[in-house]
């Protein structure tokens, strides 16, 4: 019968490990996982309840936040601010480019700041009342300024397609 | 004439591969295709809280920039479409939770790009079925 195993000149034997299919499967392993590897996700949520309008603030926010559709769309066409003291609301800013879009989300958040009551009072309701034609990306954007400012009760006012405000 | 065996080390480059191996299956994240849809961009926001409810009382729902809905890689033309959805995942969560009583939440992964209008009514078609309970995913920014 045949020995595979290999005698040394010093009459020792060298067992040596076939380690070709280990590698060959190692190899497969690997290209299995960079193939199907998926990087952290960095999505996060924003939570919230649909509500009938009755079980909502009632109409009544602290603020309410309207954001004027353009005929088209994208970015609001002008963003407002009516406090609940208010009779009219007052133009934060008109928007015809994303530049001016930043910039009225700045001043937003500095009238937004005035509004903010004491750390210790209940934070204030407030309502975004955003046109059909309102992207999404910019109602969000002006969702994160609100609650960046402090405020942490967001309702979103909405109608339905064919329905009048 | 004598020769010289040179034999290649493979110890360090199966020391590599196998930390390699090691590293992909611990961070390895099988993605269910419902929850994905490459085609859609999400808004970025700072705020947006981390993901705690990644459990399986979830509905994932995609509003692409057209305003077009896809669940589960089928796109809902009509309500009825997407009562049907709804229904079918409310059934399965409930076999999975064995009765437990389980809130269905409704994730909606909406294009930046997509009107509110789009997004709004999504929402109230899934009240309407009867899930309230909804969460908007969006990119968190970092910083």
């Amino acid at each position: 019968m045949r020995r595979r195993k290999r005698q040394h000149t010093d009459g020792g034997v060298d067992l040596g490990i076939i380690i070709t299919p280990m590698l060959d499967m190692a190899f497969q392993l690997l290209a299995f996982f960079i193939l199907t590897y998926q990087p952290p996700a960095s999505e996060a949520a924003v939570d919230g309840s649909l509500l009938p309008a009755a079980n909502a603030s009632g109409g009544q926010p602290g603020l309410l936040v309207f954001l004027q559709a353009s005929p088209e769309l994208g970015p609001p066409q002008a963003i407002f601010l009516k406090r609940s003291g208010d009779s009219q609301p007052t133009l934060i800013g008109a928007i015809q480019t994303r530049e001016d879009f930043d910039v009225v989300l700045q001043k937003l958040a500095k009238e937004l700041g005035k509004s903010q009551q004491t750390p210790q009072a209940k934070p204030l309701p407030v309502c975004i009342d955003a046109g059909r034609q309102v992207s999404y990306g910019s109602l969000m954007a002006v969702q994160d300024v609100i609650r960046a400012a402090g405020f942490t009760a967001i309702e979103f006012r909405a109608t339905r397609s064919g329905e009048k405000r | 004439m004598t020769h010289n065996r040179l034999d290649i080390n493979l110890t360090p480059l199966l020391d590599l591969v196998l930390q390699l191996i090691m590293f992909f299956m611990l961070t390895v994240n099988f993605v269910r295709a419902d929850q994905t849809h490459a085609g859609v961009d999400l808004p970025v926001v700072q705020s947006a809280m981390p993901l705690l409810n990644t459990g399986e009382n979830l509905v994932f729902i995609t509003v692409g920039k057209n305003g077009e809905r896809i669940a589960n890689g089928v796109i809902m033309h009509t309500f009825e479409d997407l009562q049907r959805h709804l229904q079918a995942r409310k059934d399965e969560i409930r076999a999975q939770s064995r009765g437990k009583p389980l809130d269905v939440v409704v994730v909606v992964r909406g294009d930046k790009d997509a009107s509110c209008g789009h997004i709004w009514d999504t929402l109230d078609d899934c009240s309407r079925a009867g899930c309230h309970s909804w969460q908007l995913r969006v990119i968190k920014q970092s910083g």
